[in-house]
């Protein structure tokens, strides 16, 4: 795995036995993913921008485009403008969408061959949701790639986005078929919604795939997202369903930087003895997926509206918890086993106390770590969680009990809570 | 081979509920999954052994073994064959068919049962382990659910435990 100081992370995954056509659509794809570097850099310059938040939801009180996810804000002669981001980074987008066009044409597979087509341009003309919905209609294929902006809400009121990312990999049939698995019993499950009327009913349109990843480029390279759920705007979930992708080698990567060396540093060495390196590479995997798919139940309409920028930590600790609570269902079915069941919480654990820890330094993180930091404190005022000599000793029954509580609290803010209500719950818990 | 009565289901749940962790000797299965455990023994036994061992001697002729992959992914899927031919004439040999009377009463093996739990409304058929496939609504009398669920009448709310979760389940329905 080669990582730098640039957004690109590169991964040494042996390639499954692809065809000559299938290699060298493989390489056009890694050559159009290094191509975001360039582009991720220029926003990242956008976002050190110093712009009022105060003025620019002013000026959306009279023209709300200024907050699109897919725009830049810039001062002209004094007045705030968006400028789409098309437009403002054309030149780095260019040589990208011609890398995806040679690509589309030298595809044997028409299906993905279209879609990259519609994405080349899509990144030229700013049609992201063509793109979207055309990726969510190719069938499970060896080659994979995302490319382009990803709307993400972290900084939503802010002046510049740094969005632009691309994953390139290819298809693990194996985790596939599990990942599926797990898909159909939990969706199957049809969990009553708190406010039936506000959400969004998406389950039959639910897509999922495990991904063996050659590149990660740009916002991804930096985030290191072991599971993602696309697209996140809700008008588009209902009308094109989403997709959810598993990343096998960032999940490595993040055993490796984050949870193994906060598991030896957070555990005794006696409970550290119960759980094998596999068990928590698993676990991990396990309660990613689980959250993941925990999302498809969390499409309350108002949510983002109500919340506000207190809206994304609320939103994925919401999906982690009910992904446990999912899990506690599997276990009962005979799906997964006591020890994995414990193996993921342990993960989620250690992955709550490195951003807790770690959040100063790492900017992407700080509404994620404001989950975790929710949720350490939740289980330690409920005794799931108790300190001893510096150690951490969790009472899994007691953890569990907690998280559905926890649970419930959580889609009760994204059903019908408002700002304040959030703000009154992490004033309460979110003190890291 | 000897078929089984819904009364004599009866007593095995209880049976089952004591037991529920040590290995059970006998083998629950439906009419049809037994008809499907023969057939995929057959096929293994008459069609796919023979095809692995032409694999295994094309991949021979490719020389040098200790490098080859084709005659190493060839035995490994021989292993796993013969592993499963021996786990389906355990099947064949040790089942006993469940009969489901159309017992609508309590629950039974074979009985479909739709329940509530967790703010889940979710419907399952009770089957024994080898035929459970949750993906398919299909779980095992021996799985914690299972073993709550078994002998549970409709409307009636009956615990699921394990050492970690704790639920309520209410029998809805049972078909």
């Amino acid at each position: 795995m080669k990582q730098n100081n640039q957004p690109l992370i590169e991964f040494n995954q042996k390639l499954p036995k692809l065809s000559k056509n299938e290699s060298q659509v493989l390489k056009l794809l890694v050559e159009a993913g290094r191509l975001i570097i360039p582009v991720y850099l220029e926003q990242e310059k956008q976002v050190d921008l110093k712009i009022d938040k105060k003025e620019v939801e002013q000026v959306a009180k009279k023209d709300p485009n200024i907050l699109s996810s897919y725009s830049v804000i810039e001062k002209l002669d004094g007045k705030l403008i968006a400028i789409p981001y098309h437009v403002k980074y054309a030149k780095f987008l260019k040589p990208i969408a011609e890398k995806l066009e040679e690509a589309a044409k030298l595809t044997e597979n028409k299906e993905f061959g279209k879609a990259l087509k519609i994405q080349a341009k899509a990144l030229l003309d700013g049609t992201y949701e063509q793109a979207i919905a055309a990726w969510l209609k190719v069938k499970p294929y060896i080659l994979d790639i995302s490319i382009g902006p990803v709307e993400h809400f972290d900084d939503q009121l802010f002046s510049g986005k740094a969005s632009y990312q691309a994953w390139v990999g290819t298809l693990d049939t194996e985790g596939t078929k599990r990942l599926n698995r797990y898909k159909t019993i939990t969706l199957s499950a049809r969990r009553k919604a708190l406010e039936a009327q506000e959400r969004i009913d998406n389950l039959d349109k639910v897509k999922a795939k495990t991904i063996d990843v050659i590149l990660f480029s740009g916002f991804m390279a930096k985030a290191k997202f072991v599971g993602v759920n696309f697209p996140m705007n809700i008008n588009t979930v209902k009308k094109y369903g989403s997709e959810i992708t598993i990343f096998n080698q960032p999940n490595d990567l993040r055993l490796k930087e984050q949870i193994m060396p906060t598991f030896q540093n957070i555990f005794s060495k006696f409970f550290r003895g119960g759980f094998s390196s596999e068990d928590i590479r698993r676990g991990n995997l396990r309660y990613i997926a689980l959250h993941e798919l925990a999302h498809s139940y969390l499409y309350y309409k108002n949510a983002v509206a109500n919340l506000k920028d207190l809206f994304i930590s609320i939103y994925e600790l919401a999906a982690t918890v009910l992904g446990l609570r999912m899990a506690g269902l599997l276990l009962l079915e005979d799906v997964i086993t006591s020890k994995q069941l414990e193996s993921m919480i342990v993960t989620f654990l250690c992955r709550s106390f490195y951003l807790v820890r770690q959040h100063k330094q790492d900017r992407f993180m700080v509404n994620r770590a404001l989950g975790s930091a929710i949720f350490i404190n939740y289980m330690r005022e409920s005794g799931a969680l108790k300190q001893s000599r510096g150690l951490i000793v969790p009472n899994f029954m007691k953890i569990f009990v907690s998280s559905h509580e926890l649970s419930n609290t959580l889609e009760r803010l994204l059903s019908s809570g408002t700002r304040q209500d959030a703000q009154d719950f992490i004033k309460k818990y979110g003190e890291s | 081979m000897r078929q089984i009565t819904a009364n004599e289901l009866t007593i095995a749940y209880t049976y089952i509920k004591i037991f529920a962790n040590k290995t059970m000797k006998n083998i629950y299965l439906t009419a049809q999954g037994l008809s499907d455990a023969k057939e995929e023994l057959a096929f293994l036994k008459n069609t796919k052994r023979s095809q692995i061992a032409e694999i295994i001697h094309q991949a021979r002729e490719y020389g040098d073994l200790a490098e080859n992959s084709e005659y190493d992914a060839a035995l490994e899927e021989q292993a796993m064959i013969e592993n499963r031919i021996a786990e389906l004439e355990n099947i064949c040999k040790d089942a006993r068919v469940i009969v489901n009377k159309s017992q609508q009463d309590f629950v039974v093996i074979g009985s479909t049962v739709k329940i509530e739990m967790d703010d889940g409304i979710d419907e399952f058929t009770i089957v024994g382990r080898v035929e459970a496939d949750p993906a398919k609504k299909r779980i095992s009398n021996e799985s914690p659910l299972g073993i709550a669920l078994l002998g549970g009448k409709k409307g009636e709310e009956v615990e699921v435990a394990t050492p970690i979760v704790r639920y309520k389940c209410k029998v809805l329905e049972i078909k």
